[in-house]
């Protein structure tokens, strides 16, 4: 029996081949494919176990300060704290930070837009009287902004050193004897409130300059005008420049002093800048239309030396380059006005968030602005003073980039337009782009200015977390629990991650801006472990339904030579073994093939044992097959539509099935794999995730596809061997070679179509009842295509089972 | 009509080479009914097959109304088959999963409209004694004599000139027999041409000339009634 066994395996050279080359396929792939999930699995916890936690776990607001646009979007944006309303008091925190499983509680207060000291810009001496015209302008990265009118100063070449003689209009500034200088414009900066302990134990960051004391002696004026004022420190960040640009135009003109002593009524001894205010007005409007000689303009960038609470004062020399300024004014009669922003009013349109402009203006102004504070120049006594102490530089690391913890005041992720140009926020307080702050000071002086309640956020850090997996996010959990409890507004931001959001800026255009989603860590875990499950459910259900199908139709393609055997006497026990024994060596064959593999590429040992539970399984679903007994009544009449179709219909159906499930886990797998590399991509943490999982999930895919189009293969060329003595027939009455390869791909077409078309209904169904992407399923619904090319394909190479090559017998000698 | 010229066929069966046709030549003409007699093996049916342009030979042409039929490409030798030859074969050769009316309108299927097609075969069935009510029976569901009288009506439906009957009537009682070769009769008695290979004496006097294949060569010419009595002697 063996032999006779043996011989069938030998005479069916290529389908044996095909078999064993799927069966092979499988004892390999479904090891190395619960291997590689299981790696993929273990990549995508570890990714988020060692990159999902940022700086903090939980963020804690008032109660209600939740936007309307982080319930609509699902994300935080980078400057929640901005509308500088406050609402949790100094005692609250501290009763939060007591709490012992908090390890962090770091409090922190939005308290407005705040200008700091105005330097001075000094004019270069030319040998000749030159007219300087200027203009300061600032830039968001992609237009510039005037900061101030044209201003003008007139210079006298009569100048001698400590004795110089020019004509400005002076804006509540003092007039140097013996520099020209010009005053910087005002800029505005945000201000924000921390604790220095919890701040410095949340970023690893020195804010101990806050303690520093201030020069009183600076101070000493104004404290003698008012009386005691509340002096605010301020620690200025230090990797902040303002971008400034000042466009100075020099035109050389032939002026007599004389005359313009005439016309301002004084002596020749007198100095210019001594005539009354009106006259040197009136004066520098006729010398503003003087003739020119000649003119030069410069472009002179100011940035480097523009920190926002201290301004470096700075001299433009006769080339007109910048130095370093040795005498300077130095003005800080604004510092004591400041404005607090609401936030910005997002509309919500097609998936879009839009931002109109409130105010026109250079630049324009976003957000609603109200202006708090007094000028010393009125006269009335201010509620404070502000001296700049110290500096301070926050770290940007690379796990920040990961995982998203929105700190609100360190705002250091780009946004950019569309064009990938990066926008800078402005000068003004009504910028749209969230400001970094400019300058810290402590909670108590932030009393002063916001009231008992000033504190807008707390960033919490849980106690006791090394890495951020279920018992992190659980203890992360229980906390943010109590916390709500207390009537606090809680994000939990441990396992978050940046996402761009697009706005579009009335007046810029589309803009893309790094928010936080919040909880993209367990959301990429549930995505990438569903994508897994979907992934082995798809896979060993197509691996069964293909190898019972193939099983089947393997019984019935026999079921000629058992009715012979019956005849001729075999019992129907031994034709059923003789039937089952070919399939177990095929399996056998397969089996040790794919195990001398396993250990060429050195599969672990769990291979081994599930390759040896496949072929267990296979052993059994042979012997159940084989030996149930077919019932069918023998029919009469012939079917009126696809007569082929029915009746070889056990052949038929089987391959129908293993082609619609093919469909399917093509399409599915596709659009599912598509989707979630989409979804993770949209946060950085998914981006880093997707790249270290990438290759073994497009490995199983693969491999998916392979043994689907090895099932296929198999199928179609049983199917074809078995009616290979029909297309003879056809070729013998009289039909041409295209002919009959017109009439088996209509026929072939026609249930492979229907299959594959009921593959991709039943996957689309699937697919729409998930998170998957229409794009991504599209491409899921092209890419199962390749199976109807391969089916073609195959009906094309089955030409040599159609047609018996020139000079070959065909039938009997 | 048929000119068989230097006709050779050679078989490899493992190193060894049988020629099971060497060098065959006949003239087929037109209203004669030929049979081929032969023990089994000897190249009978490889001898039909090339006739009817199945069967490239090694050496030789089939010169069919002037035309040597290897000569021609697939399409037109298929259709030069499809027109002017049809086949009957001892195991009969119907396709299981067609009706017997869809059997024998399978030859003209793509070549003419489906309801004169149609009406053709039915003639073509009622002509061989196939009722109407087994029209839309399944082959598996007929008799040998039944199977064997739908192939002629389907050997007949494109109303060939040639007739190639390989043993027609092996599998068939005597009086299944004598109705088939009736009803081939009839059809060279309508001046067609009938090229018969069988085993049966009594069959293969019904033909005009009897040929004796051996050896790869048709040796003997016989008058009807000769030929199993030569055989015999031999």
């Amino acid at each position: 029996m063996m032999r006779l066994v043996w011989n069938r395996i030998i005479s069916r050279k290529l389908v044996s081949f095909t078999i064993i080359l799927a069966l092979f396929g499988i004892f390999l792939l479904i090891p190395i494919g619960f291997q590689n999930t299981n790696e993929t699995k273990l990549a995508v916890d570890n990714s988020i176990a060692e990159q999902g936690r940022g700086t903090y776990d939980i963020l804690v607001r008032p109660n209600h300060s939740r936007t309307k646009v982080e319930k609509e979007v699902g994300m935080v944006e980078e400057n929640y704290i901005g509308d500088s309303q406050g609402g949790i008091s100094i005692q609250e925190w501290e009763k939060i930070k007591q709490n012992p499983a908090i390890e962090v509680a770091a409090p922190v207060a939005s308290i407005g837009y705040f200008s700091g000291k105005k330097t001075s810009v000094e004019l270069p001496q030319l040998d000749e009287s030159t007219r300087f015209t200027w203009e300061f302008y600032t830039s968001d990265g992609q237009k510039e902004y005037s900061l101030s009118e044209p201003q003008s100063l007139v210079y006298f070449k009569e100048s001698e050193p400590g004795n110089t003689q020019y004509l400005k209009v002076l804006h509540n500034e003092t007039a140097s004897g013996a520099t020209l200088d010009v005053m910087l414009p005002q800029t505005y900066h945000l201000l924000a409130a921390i604790d220095i302990e919890s701040e410095q134990n949340l970023t690893n960051v020195d804010y101990s300059e806050l303690k520093n004391e201030f020069d009183s002696f600076s101070l000493d004026v104004i404290i003698k005008t008012f009386g005691n004022i509340p002096v605010i420190k301020v620690i200025q960040r230090e990797d902040i420049n303002i971008p400034i640009k000042m466009k100075l135009k020099a035109d050389t003109i032939e002026l007599d002093i004389s005359d313009y002593r005439k016309k301002l009524s004084l002596t020749e001894e007198d100095w210019l800048m001594s005539a009354e205010r009106n006259k040197i007005k009136q004066v520098i409007g006729e010398l503003n239309k003087k003739k020119t000689a000649s003119t030069s303009e410069h472009e002179i960038d100011l940035t480097s030396f523009q920190k926002p609470f201290d301004g470096t004062a700075v001299k433009i020399n006769n080339q007109f380059k910048v130095d370093l300024a040795s005498d300077f004014a130095s003005d800080r009669g604004e510092t004591t006005v400041y404005y607090t922003a609401e936030k910005l009013d997002y509309n919500s349109e097609n998936d879009i968030l839009n931002i109109k402009i409130i105010e026109n203006g250079q630049p324009p102004s976003y957000k609603k602005i109200v202006k708090k504070g007094e000028s010393l120049y009125n006269g009335v006594k201010p509620k404070f003073l502000i001296e700049q102490v110290g500096t301070f530089s926050p770290k940007v690391d690379k796990e920040s980039k990961l995982s998203s913890s929105p700190m609100g005041i360190y705002a250091t992720s780009e946004i950019k337009t569309e064009k990938g140009q990066v926008l800078k926020p402005t000068t003004v307080p009504g910028s749209f782009i969230p400001q970094p702050a400019g300058g810290l000071i402590t909670l108590k002086s932030a009393e002063i200015l916001k009231g008992s309640k000033p504190i807008d956020a707390i960033r919490v850090r849980v106690a006791g977390i090394s890495k951020y997996n279920k018992q992190a996010q659980q203890k992360i959990e229980k906390i943010a629990t109590e916390l709500l409890q207390d009537g606090y507004e809680v994000d939990i931001v441990a396992g978050s991650s940046f996402k761009n959001a697009t706005l579009d800026v009335e007046g810029i255009g589309k803009v893309v801006a790094p928010w936080t989603t919040l909880g993209v860590a367990q959301e990429l875990e549930e995505n990438w472990n569903g994508l897994i499950l979907l992934t082995t459910i798809l896979f060993v259900t197509f691996v069964l339904v293909w190898f019972v199908s193939r099983l089947l139709f393997e019984k019935n393609s026999l079921e000629k030579e058992d009715e012979l055997l019956t005849i001729i006497g075999w019992p129907r026990e031994k034709i059923i073994r003789r039937n089952y024994l070919e399939q177990y060596f095929l399996l056998f064959i397969a089996y040790m093939l794919s195990v001398s593999f396993m250990a060429i590429i050195k599969l672990e040992v769990s291979a081994y044992f599930i390759s040896s539970g496949i072929l267990i399984i296979a052993f059994l679903l042979i012997n159940i097959i084989f030996t149930i007994k077919k019932n069918r009544m023998k029919r009469l009449e012939a079917y009126k539509h696809s007569p082929s179709l029915f009746y070889y219909r056990d052949i038929i159906m089987p391959t129908m099935v293993i082609l619609f499930i093919s469909t399917m886990l093509i399409v599915v797998q596709i659009a599912s794999f598509g989707s979630t590399i989409n979804k993770s991509q949209e946060s950085t943490l998914g981006q880093f995730t997707v790249d270290g999982i990438f290759g073994f999930q497009l490995l199983v895919l693969i491999s998916a596809f392979i043994l689907s189009i090895l099932g296929l293969s198999e199928c179609l060329n049983t199917l074809f061997y078995t009616r290979k003595s029909e297309f003879n027939m056809y070729h013998i009455i009289g039909w041409s070679e295209r002919r009959i390869l017109l009439h088996l791909s209509k026929e072939t077409l026609v249930w492979t179509s229907f299959s594959i078309c009921l593959g991709l209904i039943t996957s689309c169904i699937i697919l729409f009842n998930t998170e998957a992407t229409i794009g991504w399923i599209v491409v899921g619904i092209l890419s199962s295509s390749v199976i109807l090319i391969f089916v073609i394909f195959i009906v094309l190479i089955s030409k040599n089972f159609i047609i018996i090559p020139k000079g070959e017998k065909n039938i009997n000698v | 009509m048929i000119e068989i010229r230097d006709l050779s066929k050679t078989y490899t069966h493992l190193s060894d080479k049988v020629k099971i046709l060497n060098n065959i030549s006949l003239s087929i003409d037109k209203g004669q009914w030929y049979t081929i007699i032969g023990p089994s093996g000897t190249g009978k049916s490889t001898f039909l097959n090339c006739v009817a342009g199945l069967l490239q030979p090694d050496e030789g042409e089939i010169i069919y109304e002037g035309v040597n039929i290897y000569s021609l490409k697939d399409k037109v030798k298929s259709e030069y088959r499809r027109l002017n030859i049809g086949f009957i074969f001892q195991d009969f050769k119907l396709l299981p999963h067609y009706s017997v009316l869809d059997n024998v309108a399978l030859p003209l299927i793509y070549d003419e409209p489906k309801k004169s097609l149609y009406t053709k075969a039915k003639s073509q069935l009622e002509m061989v004694g196939i009722k109407e009510q087994m029209f839309n029976r399944l082959p598996e569901a007929l008799s040998g004599g039944e199977k064997q009288r739908i192939a002629i009506a389907r050997a007949l439906i494109a109303n060939p000139k040639v007739l190639i009957c390989d043993e027609p009537t092996g599998n068939l009682d005597i009086n299944n027999r004598n109705i088939i070769l009736d009803l081939l009769s009839e059809f060279k008695n309508s001046g067609k041409t009938i090229i018969m290979v069988t085993h049966d004496e009594e069959v293969a006097n019904r033909g005009d000339i009897i040929y004796k294949l051996s050896n790869g060569i048709l040796e003997e010419r016989m008058k009807k009634n000769d030929a199993f009595s030569l055989e015999s002697n031999n």
